[in-house]
């Protein structure tokens, strides 16, 4: 199993350095750690106990620093043992500046698992790790939060070249979109809303930003068949979701009925608020297959136009009505 | 007529749209593409003391911060005015610059300090925000009649209380005050037509692309009038060779006027592409359109409508304070000017009026022209006291109406008419419109009901019946009036050698469905399939010029140009077929696509005259190959659309909530090419019209503070707003261009305010609460408070 990821932390290498080799420190942000000991240099006794899935167990083993370069990188030697399976990895760790008072740490290292953790445990062991990453990340931060640090230089007094980051929240995310059936892996930022990463990171340009509000509507798709303004969800929020947007309507060339009715009833001109439009009025036809008029504008109330005065729109979902 | 014209053929643009395919400029990515923020001023009149923009430039991803200072010495003063205006003393207006950056004191909340440009829209606006402005705040003042009284705080030192210009038309003010003393009834109205932000749902956005190599700078921006924003940015802003200047306006979600002005961010995305010698994409976001796009309306208006025994209308004085905003945008002097003071003759044969407007900076953002411009201001002046006199003078608002229209004339056989206040309509018959309309509502049945009601509620009925000049216009005309610009429009007509045909168009279709309305007029004067017709617009570099989209001028200017075009082909190719046929050209039809020898059944069709332009080898001697035809068409008048809208209320007693019920418009736009897409049109101009007597309304605070600059708080018609219009029309054709049309873009919008207004103050009349006026927009409030303080 590969370990592998990359955090933005809110300050320095050397700050983040004194806290992962403090060993009261390093115990109280992994998770389960029940017992740190240091035995010799840069060697720990730890005793760590976690449930996985089905199974649960209680570790006992080394952990072990190598290659250290002060205040750059270390490997991570892990050699746990249980009743339940062996845990054996290492992982390499660096420390990169990214401003004045920010720095990444990458980890880079693959796990092996033996015994029943292999057999039971596999199939969720991808999904534990990624959770464990994030708490102890988490715990880090916290730790970062509430340190008063006695090193309190910034990075760019200790290499000048570096510029000052503007970036408030640069964490990253390597997640999985599933758009109009397709699977994108890509890497987004904590604060990126879904609508930004479809037209920017997936050039999915037909899904529209028309406010800051969430008022609009331009911006509305279909995530597991509900109308979802994607400027009010974060990417993060829809991974493993069915998201469906406006280039996903049409099958082999043929238009689904909430677009011919836009067309032959003429709900459209400028274009800009109808991808919108159509997911929010599929949406309704598939709660109530025969609105009448003031449902349907009841249900469209969340979607601005400012072209058709909402006539022809009202009439498209009428005549998709039929046809669905 | 043939096979398209008069058809509800459906566009040929949806697909794009429909699928997700439409390009807008913020689809677009370039190579090396980065993105610009742009700091604004939160404050509404201040001196900028220091800006320190150090943090920002260290910041990792930006690429470069520039201020106002960057401007000091270029000689770059800023976006230009393009219609001028003159005092009554006959000195040029007041013409304050409008820089690019702010340097020394910003004028409205929005104004522009730095541009901040980075690798990434976020980190642009993160760094953006660690830009330090100092400012020291000042007062400021943002109602037009209060910013002329001597004291204001100022908003450009070098003019005196503010006033940009004094302006007056029509008959001598003493006649006028002659006239309305001496009337039997006057009817006097002291309103505000409140300021209204347009809100295209496509925020504005631009593309700045400076190529070295080749010297050349390309814009992408959302524009009705992509060469008009090449004149402006080459003769007037930057001093760039115009023939090194590509400007593409791609798809366009809406402009309603708020898109044909030249905006400083244009200029400044090309400059800033120069420096650093990358593509500058800026992109506004809601919050950023609603301080930045121009905004509508805003007039503080005082008049007089004078009344004989029998209801006939005698003289009307009126005098309007017209709010500019804190900058000249490139059209505001029009607008409360030549677009509504033109207008107040109305469809009555009033005979002495006279119109006074006082034009004034405020420290607000830029007025300009929104759907309408000018004329919806006239109109709901007009329409208001109309309906207020018969109320006064208890006589029915319909009768009061068919006594004032002026009779009917086409044009043709009887001239147009000539108004008060310089205009000449074209043709007209006014009667048939709003007879039609009294048929649709009802109306004897509704006075019944309405005297009858007895269940919490009040019902009111509102007319309107209205003209407005479209089809903008004629350049010898307009520049008398002190346009900066001719208004004409061009198309080019190319006939490929396969006989399809690509036209390219001056106009700009954000909605409109230019595609299919004008490929429907080519396909039908050429007999040829409509698939066989590609429209093309909004690209200076394959449309040779245009004006662009803007006071319902598409079709009356553009369709016209593009119908010079035409006949010139079918002229060439009548040579070429005669050839052929061996016969005289002048003893051919042309009819189905074909040349045909009268009275014979020798003929060629549309094709083998194309392929034998382009193959000359058998061909007329002299003549030059290709069948390729531009044209420039420039309007012998304005077109002058009229109609009669209704509408009906009901009001809750108990809250003052409005509902509107029934909403009747019988418009004549002249003749129709496609009806579905007027009708669209009219839907829309409606839903705008409606918006702003019952919902919309920007309002500052004291403090030059805009305290609804979001969805949130801005109120604009939502689908359950609103009932389903009940429209029909009638034909006027128009006298002067070749399609006989009027223009149907902006006529919703123009009768609709007043004929609501009118309606919920019926209502309350009915109850017997005789307001005079409820502000716009009428919310529930104001409407209840209405009822409370007039119990008569």
């Amino acid at each position: 199993m590969e370990l592998k990821g990359k955090e933005v932390l809110q300050a320095t290498k050397e700050q983040i350095w004194s806290l992962l080799m403090d060993p009261v420190t390093l115990a109280k942000i992994t998770p389960g750690i029940s017992r740190l000991e240091l035995v010799e240099e840069d060697v720990y006794d730890a005793i760590a106990e976690i449930k996985i899935g089905p199974v649960k167990g209680t570790f006992g083993g080394k952990l072990r620093l190598k290659d250290k370069d002060q205040p750059n990188s270390f490997s991570l030697i892990v050699d746990q043992k249980s009743k339940i399976g062996n845990v054996n990895a290492k992982v390499d760790i660096a420390l990169d500046t990214a401003s004045a008072y920010e720095s990444t740490i990458s980890f880079d290292g693959k796990a092996n698992m033996s015994g029943v953790l292999a057999s039971k445990g596999a199939r969720v062991m991808s999904g534990v790790a990624s959770s464990l990453t994030k708490q102890f990340f988490a715990a880090l931060r916290n730790e970062i939060a509430s340190t008063e640090f006695e090193d309190k230089r910034s990075n760019i007094e200790t290499d000048p070249n570096i510029k000052e980051s503007s970036n408030k929240s640069t964490m990253t995310h390597d997640i999985e979109l599933i758009i109009n059936g397709e699977t994108h892996s890509i890497t987004v930022e904590s604060r990126s809303v879904l609508a930004n990463v479809i037209r920017e990171q997936l050039r999915l340009t037909g899904t529209h930003i028309g406010c800051d509000t969430s008022s609009c509507g331009a911006c509305t798709v279909l995530i597991d068949g509900k109308a979802i303004k994607s400027c009010t969800m974060l990417a993060v929020q829809a991974e493993g979701l069915a998201i469906t947007t406006v280039e996903g309507l049409s099958e082999n060339g043929m238009m689904h009925p909430i677009q011919e009715g836009f067309k032959e009833e003429h709900g459209l001109q400028c274009g800009f608020c109808t991808p919108g439009m159509m997911m929010t009025s599929i949406d309704l036809l598939h709660r109530n297959s025969n609105p009448n008029e003031s449902e349907i504008r009841e249900a469209l109330e969340g979607n601005f136009c400012r072209c058709t005065g909402y006539h022809n729109i009202v009439r498209a979902v009428q005549y998709a009505a039929e046809k669905m | 007529m043939g096979n398209y014209i008069g058809k509800s053929v459906k566009r040929v643009e949806d697909k794009r749209f429909l699928t997700g395919k439409g390009q807008y400029t913020d689809d677009i990515v370039l190579h090396q593409q980065t993105y610009a923020s742009i700091v604004r001023s939160p404050y509404a009149h201040a001196n900028i003391e220091s800006i320190d923009t150090s943090a920002a430039e260290k910041a990792v991803g930006v690429v470069a911060v520039f201020t106002g200072k960057d401007f000091a010495d270029s000689g770059i003063a800023g976006v230009p005015c393009g219609w001028q205006v003159n005092f009554k003393n006959g000195d040029i207006m007041k013409e304050p610059p409008h820089p690019l950056l702010v340097a020394d004191k910003v004028k409205h909340l929005g104004d522009a300090v730095a541009i901040v440009i980075a690798e990434s829209k976020e980190i642009a606006r993160d760094a953006a925000e660690l830009v330090d402005v100092s400012y020291d705040v000042l007062d400021s003042v943002v109602d037009p009649k209060k910013a002329a009284q001597p004291g204001a705080p100022l908003v450009h030192e070098d003019c005196p209380n503010n006033i940009c210009f004094d302006w007056e038309l029509g008959n001598p003010k003493s006649d006028v005050n002659a006239a309305i003393e001496a009337s039997h009834h006057v009817t006097t109205l002291e309103f505000v037509n409140q300021r209204v932000i347009p809100n295209a749902m496509e925020p504005r956005a631009a593309i700045g692309d400076y190529q070295a190599a080749g010297d050349k700078y390309t814009l992408y921006t959302s524009s009705q009038n992509p060469h008009l924003i090449r004149l402006l940015l080459c003769a007037f802003v930057l001093n760039l060779p115009e023939h090194k200047v590509r400007v593409v306006s791609p798809d366009v979600g809406g402009g309603f006027g708020s898109k044909i002005f030249h905006y400083t961010e244009e200029a400044l995305v090309i400059w800033c592409s120069k420096q650093i010698g990358r593509p500058v994409k800026w992109t506004s976001d809601r919050s950023e359109a609603f301080i930045t796009d121009a905004h509508g309306r805003d007039h503080v208006t005082k008049a007089d409508m004078g009344f004989d025994a029998d209801g006939k209308i005698t003289a009307l004085r009126v005098e309007t304070y017209a709010n500019l905003g804190a900058y000249l945008s490139t059209f505001a002097p029009a607008v409360p000017t030549y677009l509504h003071g033109t207008l107040l003759q109305g469809l009555y044969t009033t005979p002495v009026i006279n119109v006074d407007v006082t034009a004034v900076f405020t420290h607000t953002t830029a007025v300009d022209a929104y759907r309408g411009a000018g004329r919806p201001e006239a109109t709901y002046l007009l329409e208001r006291m109309i309906d207020l006199a018969a109320l006064e003078m208890e006589m029915d608002p319909a009768e009061l109406r068919f006594k004032n229209f002026i009779p009917a004339f086409d044009g043709v056989e009887q001239e147009g008419y000539m108004t008060q206040v310089a205009l000449q309509y074209d043709s007209g018959d006014y009667d048939p419109v709003l007879k039609k309309a009294l048929d649709m509502v009802g109306y004897d049945d509704f006075r019944a009901k309405q005297s009858a009601l007895d269940n919490g509620k009040l019902i009111g009925i509102g007319f309107s019946t209205y003209i407005e000049a479209c089809g903008i216009a004629p350049s010898a005309v307009v520049g008398a009036l002190g346009a900066r610009a001719g208004l004409f429009e061009s198309a080019q007509v190319r006939v490929q050698p396969t006989g399809k045909v690509s036209v390219y168009t001056g106009s700009h279709s954000h909605g409109q469905g230019h595609e299919t309305t004008f490929a429907q007029v080519v396909a039908d004067r050429m007999g040829i399939p409509l698939d066989d017709v590609e429209i093309v617009h909004g690209d200076s570099e394959s449309v040779a010029f245009g004006m662009g989209t803007y006071g319902s001028r598409s079709l009356a200017v553009g369709g016209s140009a593009i119908v010079k075009s035409i006949d010139k082909v079918l002229e060439k190719g009548a040579k070429i077929a005669a050839h052929l046929l061996e016969a005289n050209a002048d003893d051919l039809d042309y009819a189905g696509g074909k040349w045909t020898v009268k009275g014979t059944d020798k003929s060629i069709a549309f094709g083998d005259v194309s392929l034998t332009a382009y193959v000359p080898h058998n061909y007329p001697e002299g003549l030059e190959p290709g069948l390729d035809f531009s044209s420039f068409y420039d309007p012998a008048n304005f077109t002058y659309p009229f109609g009669a809208h209704i509408a009906i209320v009901e009001i809750d007693k108990s809250t003052g909530k409005v509902e509107l019920q029934r909403f009747i418009a019988v418009d004549d736009v002249g003749n129709v090419i496609n009806p579905m897409i007027v009708d669209g049109q009219i839907h829309g101009g409606l839903a705008q019209g409606i918006g702003q007597a019952l919902f919309e309304g920007a309002i500052y605070d004291d403090n030059g503070q805009l305290i609804n600059g979001s969805y949130m708080d801005y109120c604009m018609p939502r689908a359950d707003d609103l009932p389903s219009f009940e429209i029909d029309r009638t034909v006027t054709p128009c006298p002067h261009n070749p399609l006989g049309v009027k223009g149907a873009g902006e006529a919703g919008t123009i009768g609709s305010t007043p004929a609501v207004v009118n309606a919920v103050i019926d209502a309350l009349w009915s109850g017997g609460h005789k307001v005079k006026d409820v502000k716009m927009p009428m919310t529930p409030e104001r409407v209840w408070s209405a009822m409370q303080s007039d119990q008569a």
